[in-house]
C-alpha cells in the first residue's frame, strides 16, 4: 500500500534521524572517557614508577633483591592497572621482573623491552598486547660515608642505581569502556526498536484511521453515506473522521435535494408532457368544433349566398314580371293617346293619361327599388369619369326648362368656380340632382325661384338645391331620407312621387362618399346640399361637414 | 312595308306591338312560344323578329341562336324584353340579337327605332353585321 508505504520510509528516516545522534553521542563520550582513563592511567602509572624508584633504593643498593624489591613490585602489582615491573641494575641487566599472570613469555618481553632510553615513558607491544611504559632511573648520592656524616655535600657524585619500568596495560581501561560501550550499543539499539515500535504505532493510529478514510471515501464512491469508521484517538484523524462524516451526510443531503429536484423536474416534465397530451388533445378537439363552425359557417355562407341569390332571382323575376303587364299599360295608354285606334274624347283621354302616369310611376318604382337592392346588396356598379360643373349645370336647365316652365318657375344656377370639375359617377350625381329639382319642383308654389349653387372647397364639392316651397315640419326633417316617407299623407296624394327618391339620393350620395344634408323651415323653402369629395375614395362624414360649414359661417 | 314576325306569349303586348307595327304599315305575324315562331320562320320571309326572350319552351335566346345559325344576316333579330337586370343586355346580345327594346316599351321611341331598323335596311345591316358575328 502506497500510504502505508509512505509512512514506513517517513519512520524510518525519523529513526535513523534520532539513530545516528543516538550512536554518535556515546561514541564520543566513550572516547573522551577513554582519554580521561587513559591519562589517568599514565599518571597514576608514573605515581606509582616514583614510588617504587624512591623506594627501590635500598634493594638496588643492596641488591637483596628478595627481601626489598619483591615485596615492592608485588604491592604495585595490588593495583590492577599494573602488569608488570621491571628492576634493572645500573647496567641494564634485569635484577627483577614481576608480571601479572603466569606467563613467562610476557616477563620476557617485559625484561628485554629496552625501550628508548630518551623517552621515559611511551606505548610498548609486547607479543601483541598494548602495554604504557614508565621508566626511570634510581639514582643515589655515592660518597664516603664520613664525608656523608658529616654533610660535606659538595663531595658527593649522584650514581645510578638501576632503573625502574612499570609496565601498566589499558585492559582495564579498555574493558571499562567496552563494557560501556556495549551499554550504550545496547540502549541504543533498544532506543531505536523502542523508537520504531513507538513510531509504528503511532504510525498505525495515523495510518489505519486514514486507510479507513480510503476506504471509507470508496464506499462513499460507491453511495454508502454512513461507512463504518472507528473512533482514532488522534484529534486531528478524529476531526478529519468528523469532517468526512458531516461531508458524507452533506453529499447525501445534497444528492437527495438533487434527487428530490430530479423527481420534481420528472414530475414536472411528465406533467408538461400530460398538458401538453391534452393541450394536443384540446387542440384537436378545438380545431374539430372550428372545423365544425367552420363548416356551419361555409353551409351559412352557403344559405345567405343561396338566400342572396334567390333575393336577386325574385327581384329580377319581380322587375320582369311587373314590366311585362306595365309594357302594355303604358303601351297602350300612348297608343290611345296618339289616336292610333281611333279618337279619343277629352275625358277619355285624361283617363288615358292617368293611366300612363300611373303606369310611369310603377316603372319608377320598380326602377327604383332595383336601384335601392342593388346599392344595399353593394352591387351598384360605379363608373367615375371627370364632369365639368358648366356642363352640368347647362345640362340641368336644359333637361328642368319644360318642367320648371309648366309652374313658371325659375331655375337660377350659380358656380362658385365656373371651370371647376367634378371627379365621380356622373350617372349618379345627375340622378341624385334630378330627383332634388324634382322634388323642389313639385313642392314649390307656381312663379317661386329654385336655386342650384355649385361651391368649391379644399376638399370636397358643395350641391345646394333651394326653393321657396312648402318646407318640411322640423320635427320629420329627421325621416325625410326613409323609405316610402312623405311629408304629411294628403300631400303623397297630390303629390307624385315613388317615397324612394330621396332614400336613392341618400344612398347614392353616400356611395359616392358623400354627406346629404336638409334644412328647412315651413312655408318657406327647404334646401338639401349634397357635399361630394374631390377624393371618392376619402369618404366624407357629417361631424366634419358640419365643422366646415360652421367654420365657414363664422368667417363670413 | 316589311314582314315581321313577333314571338311573345303575352297576349297583350302581342297585340301591342302588332298594332304599333300595323300602325307603320308593316305586315306582321305573331307566335307564341319559340317553337312556333322557330317554325313559321322556316317559312322564311321575315326582315325583322321581335323576340320575347322569357318564353315557355325554346326560349328567345335559344330561337334567336338558332335565327342566326340559320339565316345569319338575312333577318333581323331584335329582342323586345322586360329583362332589365345587371348584365340582361350582354347576354341579349351574346345569343345573337341584333338590338333590344326594353319593356315597357316608348311608342315613340318604338316607331322612331323600328323606322331606322326597317327603313335604312342596307345602312343597318352593315352596322350590325358585328353584332351578328359575335
Amino acid at each position: 500500500m502506497i500510504h502505508r508505504g509512505y509512512f514506513s520510509n517517513m519512520l524510518g528516516r525519523l529513526v535513523l534521524l534520532a539513530g545516528i545522534p543516538s550512536i554518535v553521542l556515546p561514541a564520543l563520550f566513550i572516547l573522551d572517557e577513554y582519554r580521561t582513563g587513559e591519562r589517568h592511567l599514565k599518571e597514576s602509572a608514573r605515581q606509582i614508577q616514583t614510588n617504587l624508584v624512591q623506594n627501590s633504593k635500598e634493594g638496588l643498593l643492596t641488591g637483596q633483591v628478595d627481601h626489598y624489591l619483591l615485596p615492592l613490585a608485588n604491592s604495585a602489582l595490588l593495583n590492577p592497572e599494573v602488569a608488570g615491573v621491571v628492576f634493572s641494575d645500573a647496567d641494564g641487566r634485569p635484577l627483577l621482573c614481576v608480571a601479572r599472570g603466569r606467563d613467562q613469555a610476557v616477563k620476557k618481553a617485559m625484561e628485554s623491552f629496552t625501550g628508548d632510553k630518551s623517552q621515559p615513558e611511551g606505548r610498548a607491544s609486547l607479543l601483541g598486547e598494548r602495554y604504557f611504559f614508565v621508566t626511570g632511573p634510581v639514582k643515589a648520592w655515592k660518597m664516603p660515608r664520613a664525608e656523608q656524616l658529616f654533610g660535606l655535600e659538595s663531595k658527593r657524585t649522584e650514581t645510578t642505581l638501576g632503573t625502574v619500568t612499570l609496565f601498566v596495560t589499558p585492559e582495564m581501561l579498555m574493558a571499562t569502556l567496552r563494557a560501556r560501550l556495549y551499554q550504550s550499543l545496547f540502549l541504543v539499539c533498544l532506543f531505536l526498536l523502542l523508537a520504531s515500535v513507538a513510531a509504528l504505532l503511532i504510525a498505525r493510529r495515523v495510518t489505519s484511521p486514514v486507510e479507513e478514510l480510503i476506504e471509507a471515501f470508496r464506499q462513499l464512491e460507491g453511495g454508502n453515506f454512513t461507512p463504518s469508521l472507528s473512533e482514532p484517538r488522534e484529534a486531528e484523524i478524529l476531526l478529519l473522521v468528523h469532517q468526512f462524516r458531516q461531508t458524507a451526510m452533506r453529499i447525501r443531503d445534497l444528492i437527495k435535494e438533487k434527487d428530490s429536484y430530479s423527481a420534481q423536474v420528472l414530475a414536472t416534465a411528465q406533467e408538461l408532457e400530460d398538458l401538453n397530451d391534452n393541450l394536443e388533445q384540446k387542440i384537436a378537439e378545438r380545431t374539430q368544433s372550428l372545423q365544425n363552425a367552420n363548416e356551419m359557417l361555409e353551409l351559412s355562407n352557403r344559405k345567405i349566398q343561396e338566400a342572396d341569390r334567390l333575393k336577386s332571382e325574385f327581384l329580377a323575376n319581380m322587375s320582369h314580371e311587373l314590366r311585362t303587364p306595365l309594357n302594355a299599360v303604358i303601351g297602350f295608354s300612348e297608343l290611345l293617346l296618339e289616336k292610333v285606334p281611333g279618337p279619343v274624347t277629352p275625358d277619355q283621354e285624361q283617363c288615358l293619361q292617368d293611366i300612363l302616369n300611373a303606369g310611369k310611376h310603377l316603372l319608377a318604382l320598380i326602377n327604383e327599388i332595383l336601384d335601392l337592392s342593388k346599392v344595399e346588396a353593394g352591387k351598384m356598379p360605379l363608373s367615375f369619369t371627370t364632369l365639368g360643373v358648366d356642363a352640368l349645370l347647362d345640362d340641368m336647365q336644359n333637361l328642368f326648362k319644360p318642367l320648371f316652365a309648366k309652374k313658371k318657375q325659375q331655375l337660377l344656377t350659380t358656380s362658385q368656380d365656373p371651370r371647376a370639375s367634378v371627379y365621380t359617377d356622373q350617372h349618379k350625381l345627375r340622378q341624385i340632382l334630378i330627383n332634388l329639382l324634382s322634388n323642389a319642383n313639385k313642392f314649390s308654389p307656381e312663379r317661386s325661384r329654385i336655386w342650384l349653387d355649385v361651391g368649391d372647397r379644399s376638399d370636397h364639392h358643395i350641391f345646394r338645391v333651394r326653393d321657396e316651397g312648402i318646407g318640411i315640419p322640423a320635427d320629420q326633417l329627421g325621416t325625410v331620407f326613409e323609405a316610402f316617407r312623405q311629408v304629411d299623407g294628403t300631400m303623397s296624394r297630390t303629390q307624385e312621387g315613388t317615397g324612394l327618391g330621396l332614400t336613392l339620393c341618400k344612398k347614392f350620395t353616400e356611395i359616392l362618399g358623400g354627406v346629404l344634408a336638409v334644412q328647412s323651415a315651413l312655408d318657406k323653402g327647404t334646401t338639401f346640399t349634397l357635399y361630394l369629395p374631390k377624393d371618392p375614395s376619402k369618404a366624407l362624414d357629417e361631424t366634419y361637414i358640419e365643422e366646415a360649414e360652421n367654420g365657414e359661417s363664422a368667417c363670413s | 312595308m316589311a314582314k315581321v314576325l313577333v314571338v311573345e306569349d303575352n297576349l297583350a303586348n302581342q297585340r301591342l306591338v302588332r298594332l304599333l307595327l300595323e300602325s307603320m304599315q308593316h305586315e306582321v305575324e305573331c307566335a307564341f312560344t319559340g317553337e312556333e315562331g322557330w317554325a313559321r320562320i322556316q317559312g322564311g320571309g321575315y326582315d325583322l323578329v321581335l323576340l320575347d326572350m322569357h318564353l315557355p319552351g325554346l326560349d328567345g335566346f335559344q330561337l334567336a341562336r338558332r335565327i342566326k345559325a340559320i339565316h345569319g344576316q338575312g333577318v333581323k333579330v331584335y329582342a323586345v324584353t322586360a329583362l332589365a337586370m345587371e348584365g340582361d343586355q350582354q347576354k341579349v346580345m351574346e345569343s345573337g340579337c341584333d338590338g333590344y327594346f326594353s319593356k315597357p316599351i316608348s311608342i315613340r321611341d318604338f316607331r322612331t327605332r323600328i323606322s331606322e331598323i326597317l327603313g335604312g335596311g342596307e345602312q343597318l345591316t352593315t352596322s350590325t353585321k358585328g353584332a351578328g358575328d359575335g
